[in-house]
């Protein structure tokens, strides 16, 4: 991609009329913060010219440099109206006034109020150690909105923890409110800009960002749902929002409220807690449908510390998330019936994963949540209409991480980690039982699905086995060991640059016959 | 030496230990050898504007001064990189390689590259159990710019099997994507 043209010019270069008094004042302290402004977005602009890496964050570098310009020309297009009106003796002083200080009062306010947070965004590309992702994880989404908004582009912010922002094109749009049809059509051809924010602390550590693909799920329930088939996510909880409302009212006047009061209740309890704890299940079932066991692990490795086993009331978070017991006994179900559902003695890595994920199942302790009978009742309906329906493969639909996929790849991925070898590519006749060959093939192999080299890899990190050979064994029976936690990063390491060789080999062999006709210059 | 389809037989075999991978096109492999791509990855040197040296004999700032004047970039596939006349940059084969016990490997430029100034390897020796991609010292030695691109082949590894190999070492390496051969 070549780097983002300039914005448009326009006001660039032009004078502000002579103008006096408070007008003056107030045309001064508009123009000096949009040219500031102006100048920091043309900084980054140039700073991020061969970030290629970086699509997102230059688009919307190009949107907000498109808005700023937009807000100085009509800012000097209002002065000079002014300073018409002050020639024109017809028109009192005052009201010309008057109308100047609202129109550009309501500019810069514009500016105040959308600018700081997308700045922000600007301002902090993502690091070198998550980039590895960015390619495959743009893929996903593009399957998963089937093209059906515009295209899609996204930008990793490092940040406090893992979330979502969907609507960065839309803050620069309530710029253009009001304004020239020209600066909505402007915006209206960039790119869908998602943000997904991830924690600075753990950049490093690619296995957690499997938790990427939950954030990447509630982009999809949140995003028009309308007009994208997360429909029968909704579905689902509407059917036992509507079944469960009267007990759940019944519950509240048990407590002595009046009806009309305990139907607010209810209502306020469904909005306010049992739908976003439902979307939080959901967004897990998703995630688990698109990135298969390993986001039992990701899950895991990101909250297991942090003992938010159970949501009682007042726990942070309690209002927006369930409890980890409860999302992690889920996940591990739809994990095993999903992807292990039976035993394997044949397959080490089958049999690694299953296992760990009994060994993580006993040692969670019980759920202490407050919920009422009723509205336990409630999530539990609406979880079975997700699970009993075809809810979450209709929603996924190509971009599902098939369980037969994941069956045969993941054999792949532990014999190759087994051997030293990053596993970026399944070659097309590597077997041990192969005859050898006479002549080369045509086509060698394909590059690694990054849910495969997941998988693979968490089997393998499970089993104990992802770890300096000296030490081997120790992590299981001396977790405090020095070397665990340098093992889990240069583990990490490993599987993010066997991700990027994938990444390379797919968008070199989609170029490949460009450069065969570079690969060597003529013969002199 | 290993022929190349000797190499490619050995790639199919789980249990050879040998990768080289990620191999896009199987027309890499030659009769003697096979080719290797210009990863995306480059150090560039800074031009020194102040008295400074690397010198081995000052080894407690050596590492500093190499820091000092070298950048890192990366590029993307397919995507041009100039290397001017004079000019030095670090790069490394967009494919990593593993050898097993006894077997070693030695890289070279491929000659139609030589012929128009660009050296590719000064450090060609890859000793048996390496893991990691290898690092290409491009340097520009003709009087014309030359124009890479991330994926071009540039060089090429052939393949020994060794005699008698000392017995044990070898350190798995981390990062397939940045792990670069001690030569």
């Amino acid at each position: 991609m070549s780097p983002a043209p300039p914005a448009p010019a326009a006001g660039a270069g032009e004078e502000a009329p002579a103008l006096t008094g408070l007008s003056l004042r107030i045309l001064r302290g508009a123009l000096v913060r949009v040219r500031r402004l102006r100048d920091e977005l043309a900084a980054l602009r140039s700073a991020y010219a061969e970030r290629e890496d970086l699509p997102g964050l230059r688009t919307l570098v190009e949107g907000m440099s498109t808005v700023a310009a937009e807000v100085e020309r009509t800012i000097i297009a209002e002065a000079r109206l002014r300073f018409e009106r002050e020639q024109d003796e017809t028109i009192p002083a005052g009201e010309a006034e008057e109308r100047f200080r609202s129109e550009i009062g309501g500019l810069v306010n514009v500016l105040d109020g959308i600018l700081p947070r997308l700045l922000q965004i600007a301002r902090t590309p993502h690091g070198r150690e998550v980039e590895a992702l960015i390619h495959p994880v743009a893929k996903l989404v593009a399957t998963l909105f089937r093209q059906e908004v515009r295209s899609i582009e996204l930008i990793f912010e490092p940040a406090d923890d893992y979330a979502y922002e969907l609507s960065l094109v839309e803050e620069l749009m309530r710029a253009a409110q009001g304004r020239e049809g020209g600066l909505r059509e402007q915006l209206n051809d960039l790119p869908q800009m998602v943000a997904i924010s991830y924690p600075q602390h753990l950049e490093a550590e690619t296995l957690v960002h499997g938790m990427i693909v939950h954030e990447i799920a509630h982009t999809v329930v949140d995003f028009v749902p309308n007009e994208l088939p997360s429909a029968p996510i909704i579905e689902a909880f509407d059917l036992s929002a509507d079944k469960h409302f009267p007990h759940l009212t019944e519950e509240f006047e048990a407590d002595g409220r009046e009806k009309e009061e305990a139907e607010a209740l209810a209502r306020e309890a469904i909005d306010n807690r049992l739908l976003k704890w439902y979307e939080e299940f959901a967004c897990d079932a998703l995630a688990v449908g698109m990135l298969g066991p390993a986001y039992v692990y990701s899950l895991a490795d990101l909250d297991l510390a942090s003992n938010r086993w159970a949501q009682i009331r007042g726990d942070a978070g309690h209002q927006s998330h369930p409890g980890l017991g409860w999302r992690l006994r889920r996940v591990i179900d739809q994990a095993r019936r999903d992807y292990l559902p039976e035993e394997r003695e044949d397959a080490e890595a089958w049999t690694a994963l299953r296992s760990a994920l009994d060994e993580l199942e006993q040692v969670l302790p019980d759920e202490d949540d407050d919920l009422r009978a009723s509205e336990r009742a409630l999530l539990d309906g609406a979880l079975q209409n997700l699970n009993g329906g075809r809810a979450v493969k209709e929603v996924l639909g190509f971009a599902e991480y098939g369980p037969q996929k994941f069956r045969l790849e993941i054999e792949i991925v532990w014999e190759k980690l087994r051997e030293g070898i990053p596993p970026a590519e399944m070659i097309s006749g590597r077997t041990s039982s192969a005859a050898k060959l006479e002549v080369l093939p045509d086509e060698w192999s394909e590059p690694m699905p990054w849910q495969s080299i997941f998988n693979g890899a968490y089997a393998y990190w499970q089993a104990g086995l992802g770890i300096s050979k000296e030490e081997a064994g120790a992590h299981r029976v001396l977790p405090d060991h020095p070397r665990v936690a340098q093992d889990w990063m240069d583990f990490n390491a490993f599987v993010r640059g066997t991700i990027e060789l994938a990444n390379l080999h797919e968008q070199l062999t989609a170029a490949r016959y460009r450069l065969d006709s570079l690969n060597a210059p003529p013969e002199v | 030496m290993l022929s190349g389809l000797e190499v490619a037989n050995r790639l199919l075999d789980p249990a050879s230990g040998m990768g080289i991978t990620p191999l896009i096109d199987p027309d890499q492999i030659g009769d003697a050898g096979v080719d290797l791509r210009l990863g995306p990855d480059f150090v560039v040197m800074r031009r020194a504007t102040e008295v400074a040296a690397f010198d081995p004999a000052r080894v407690d700032e050596i590492g500093q001064r190499v820091r000092d004047y070298q950048d890192y970039l990366r590029r993307p596939p397919g995507s041009a990189f100039y290397l001017h006349p004079g000019e030095f940059a670090i790069a490394r084969s967009l494919e990593y390689l593993t050898l097993p016990h006894g077997i070693s490997a030695q890289v070279a430029g491929r000659s139609s590259w030589g012929r128009l100034g660009l050296v590719i390897q000064t450090a060609p020796l890859i000793q048996p159990k390496f893991q990691g991609t290898v690092t290409l010292e491009l340097a520009n030695v003709g009087t014309v710019p030359i124009v890479l691109y991330v994926g071009l082949r540039v060089a090429q590894v052939m393949f020994f099997e060794v005699t008698r190999p000392k017995v044990g070492g070898g350190e798995c390496s981390s990062d397939p994507a940045t792990e670069e051969e001690q030569g």
